[in-house]
């Protein structure tokens, strides 16, 4: 009774009770605004809470990094910009939804999936934190890459135009994503000598170009009859996801959290590369299947689960074992040691009161989060209403601010303005932007990791193999292309023997 | 309200005159007896949230008391710090624009590549802020326990021993080199991206041991194993871990990981000594020790002119060290 007492005592401060929702909508807008990260935000509120007590200091920050999670996903579903890196594979189908008018229910769909993803990443830190950080740990560079591989076969999937487009695409983003210093030796890579590509093409500029700047461009420079057509996407666009619907990415959802929990337990993946691989599980089983890229709302609900899922689970490497599992982390750990609580097996023991309120407070953050976002797309989805004159000069500000703003760098505005002509280039031939982009994000793991197991291994190539977890991948990967991408092409091929022309191949 | 408005009035007036003022002293020539004249800025060559911008941030709210003006911390990131370097070394030299650095920015990265500044021409040292902890730790079950006895275990395993680090061309990379080097075993060096996940590869047991700062909270709850510290002094929170000194290895010498307040060369010396003095009464602030302390750092001022010659000396000695690598250009 005196420990409940004295958990409660924590929880019921004035403190914690305002900054819960501060946290939640203040991270929902910082999140929905590109340029502005959460890591950001972060960085420049952490001195402040480190006055204030520990908890209320976290839970402000835990608010923050949970809105942005979902926040990002408004501004990739209304604008086609997303406002967070990780709400990148929202974009793919969440755009398309708006454009045909079911802008509220793709965010209805984002919030449930960043809803239960939240809650049950915050479940599995409270239950399973011990279990998932070793497994965590087992998690080398050989089971990374084998686990990339896998998620390489989403290319596939999304490749609405054709198995071969779709595999240029994708060449052509792990081709980009080797720009910059290699991570052995740090030579230069197609950087032409410029300091402003060492560390590669920066992300965001790059997605926003790619993304959202060939609509804009295309409106006012493109030929007549992108002009023409509706101003503004269809009526009718005020219907929430129907329960038909909810129990359809229910599944995606449920497993999408649980890869994004798996996912952000282990350093060094990250929010945006987890919503792919759920992307790539979803792709495969989701009913909506085959509309993926094209508007799905199962799309939508892969992505958001994912990197909802990731939220608390990142949590895990740093309770219980003291490693961040990514920058945010790493801040949140000089937060713990500077309050004296210093977080590993010794905080379980000796602050159990306070992992309580914690954990308390960020369920009660969820339903925030809930409720939040609930109310505040009601408003928001409105935007899809605003005619394309007034909308898209807004829009050209907010990604030239936005890529601007990541490092402070003129040169990331051109990255910016060159992607978009490269993404007007894609739409004329075809490749899909979002193979590109899997690529992109891909390609410094995969290639990361693979030169890391050869170091580990002495060049021997029998060492990708020497992990079970990773054999399981490649039999995945496996099954993945034969059975998603193989089969069906030779299906198609029978198909157009006998008569019926199909354009798959 | 009327009471207001001459508040007001009179403020305005105090600030024409101090203008008219300091109008006056510039005329003389006492141009900026009372640096700073305005608000200040701060250029760390990291995105938010990395230890460069944690180090700034810990040590800014009282540099901005001491001198009492504003700081703005400007994160200019990329290009693996020599980005925001090559925008400080091309400010104007007025005193009112600092960066805070690490090691690798000035000692390191000039040698690797072909960059736009010079680190000893175009950088003016203002002070020398903050050391890293620095151990190295092996996996849980390494079969050694000693310095001695990973020497051994790399002589009698040639090519087995494996030791992560936060990146090539970093601190925790040249000091494995180094050990290499001086112990005259093989070493297969693995970079990761950043000292937790290589961390996380030590734990896991895929990678045999690391040099780095975040090994000793871990060491302290036994999740990997302390074999030595590379500092002069033990460290508090693991007071059984010897140095390598007392161990009998001199090999790492002067090898440390710091950061320090630079400034664009050119800057008034006045600008430079009162940042310096601002420095140095921060690091005094038990606040400031704390935070430091939090981020596994501790607080050692040097003045401009021995800042300046640290930085000439490991710019020299790890230029010897990158050379028979191939890794200097």
């Amino acid at each position: 009774m005196e420990y409940g007492a004295s958990v409660f005592a924590m929880i019921l401060d004035w403190k914690v009770l305002l900054f819960l929702p501060l946290g939640v909508s203040a991270g929902a807008i910082i999140g929905a605004i590109p340029g502005l990260t959460i890591t950001m935000a972060i960085s420049v509120l952490l001195p402040f809470t480190l006055f204030l007590d520990p908890l209320p200091g976290l839970v402000l920050i835990f608010g923050i990094a949970k809105g942005g999670l979902f926040g990002g996903s408004i501004s990739a579903i209304l604008l086609n910009v997303p406002g967070t890196p990780a709400a990148a594979c929202t974009m793919i189908d969440g755009y398309p939804l708006s454009r045909k008018g079911r802008a509220l229910e793709a965010l209805d769909t984002a919030l449930f999936a960043s809803f239960i993803g939240d809650f049950i990443s915050v479940l599995a830190l409270v239950l399973l934190a011990g279990a998932l950080a070793q497994l965590s740990l087992s998690f080398g560079p050989v089971e990374l890459f084998a686990l990339i591989v896998f998620s390489l076969t989403v290319i596939a999937a999304i490749s609405t135009s054709g198995l071969l487009k779709g595999i240029t695409g994708g060449a052509l983003g792990l081709l980009a994503g080797t720009v910059g210093l290699d991570l052995v030796y740090a030579s230069e890579r197609f950087t032409f000598g410029s300091p402003n590509l060492f560390d590669g093409i920066a992300f965001m500029p790059l997605l926003v170009g790619l993304f959202a700047l060939p609509d804009i461009l295309l409106y006012y420079f493109g030929p007549r009859q992108e002009r023409s057509g509706p101003g503004r996407a269809p009526e009718g666009g005020h219907k929430r996801l129907s329960m038909k619907d909810f129990r359809m990415v229910l599944p995606t959802i449920l497993k999408g959290s649980g890869i994004g929990v798996l996912l952000g337990a282990i350093p060094g993946i990250g929010g945006t590369a987890s919503t792919f691989v759920s992307y790539a599980e979803a792709r495969r089983t989701a009913p909506d299947g085959d509309d993926f890229g094209k508007g799905a709302l199962s799309g939508v609900a892969a992505a958001e689960s994912a990197n909802s899922g990731t939220g608390a689970s990142t949590l895990i490497p740093l309770l219980a074992l003291g490693i961040p599992g990514d920058i945010v982390g790493a801040m949140l750990l000089g937060a713990f040691y500077f309050h004296g609580l210093a977080p590993g097996p010794m905080l379980f023991a000796n602050n159990m009161n306070f992992v309580h309120a914690l954990y308390i407070t960020l369920f009660v953050s969820s339903a925030i989060l809930f409720g939040v976002g609930r109310y505040g797309t009601r408003y928001i989805q409105r935007i899809v209403e605003v005619p394309r004159d007034v909308m898209f000069p807004v829009v050209i500000v907010l990604t030239v601010i936005g890529s601007f703003a990541i490092s402070n760098s003129v040169f990331d505005i051109w990255v910016m303005f060159v992607a978009g002509l490269v993404g007007i280039g894609f739409r004329i031939l075809q490749i899909p932007a979002a193979a590109f982009l899997i690529g992109f994000v891909l390609s410094p793991l995969l290639e990361n990791n693979m030169q890391r197991v050869l170091i580990i291994g002495r060049g021997d190539y029998t060492a990708f193999f020497q992990s079970w977890l990773a054999l399981v991948f490649y039999a995945a990967t496996l099954l993945a292309v034969f059975g998603r991408i193989l089969l069906p092409a030779i299906r198609a091929r029978r198909d157009q023997a006998g008569g019926v022309a199909t354009n798959e191949l | 309200m009327t009471i207001f408005t001459k508040t007001q009035w009179t403020r305005r007036a105090l600030f024409a005159a101090s203008a008219v003022l300091v109008a006056g002293f510039g005329a003389v020539g006492e141009a900026r007896a009372n640096w700073p004249e305005g608000n200040l800025r701060v250029i760390v060559p990291y995105g938010p949230g990395g230890s460069s911008d944690n180090v700034t941030r810990a040590i800014t709210p009282a540099l901005e008391e001491i001198l009492d003006t504003n700081i703005t911390v400007e994160n200019i990131g990329g290009g693996g710090g020599v980005i925001g370097v090559t925008r400080l070394a091309n400010s104007k030299p007025d005193g009112a624009t600092f960066g805070v650095v690490p090691t690798a920015t000035l000692a390191i990265a000039p040698h690797m590549r072909q960059l736009n500044y010079d680190p000893i021409e175009d950088i003016q040292a203002v002070a020398k802020v903050a050391e890293g902890y620095f151990a190295l730790a092996m996996r849980p079950d390494f079969p050694a326990d000693t310095l001695q006895g990973v020497i051994d275990y790399a002589k009698e395993n040639p090519g087995q021993l494996t030791l992560g680090s936060a990146g090539v061309g970093g601190i925790t990379h040249l000091v494995v080199e180094v050990f290499a080097k001086e112990a005259d075993i093989e070493v297969q060096h693995v970079p990761f991206k950043g000292s937790n996940e290589a961390m996380n590869n030590v734990m896991g047991g895929h990678v045999d041991g690391q040099f780095d700062a975040v090994m000793l909270r871990q060491a302290q709850s036994g999740a990997v194993k302390p074999i030595v510290m590379l500092n002069d002094q033990r460290w508090d929170g693991l007071p059984d871990t010897p140095t390598a000194k007392e161990e009998g290895f001199d090999g790492f010498g002067t090898l440390a990981s710091w950061w320090g307040v630079i400034a664009p060369a050119g800057t008034p010396q006045e600008a430079v000594d009162a940042m310096s003095a601002a420095v140095e009464e921060a690091l005094q602030r038990p606040d400031v020790q704390k935070r430091l302390e939090s981020l596994g750092l501790y607080g050692t001022y040097l003045d401009a002119g021995a800042f300046g010659d640290q930085i000439a000396e490991n710019y020299q000695t790890y230029g010897e060290i990158l050379e028979p690598l191939g890794l200097s250009q």
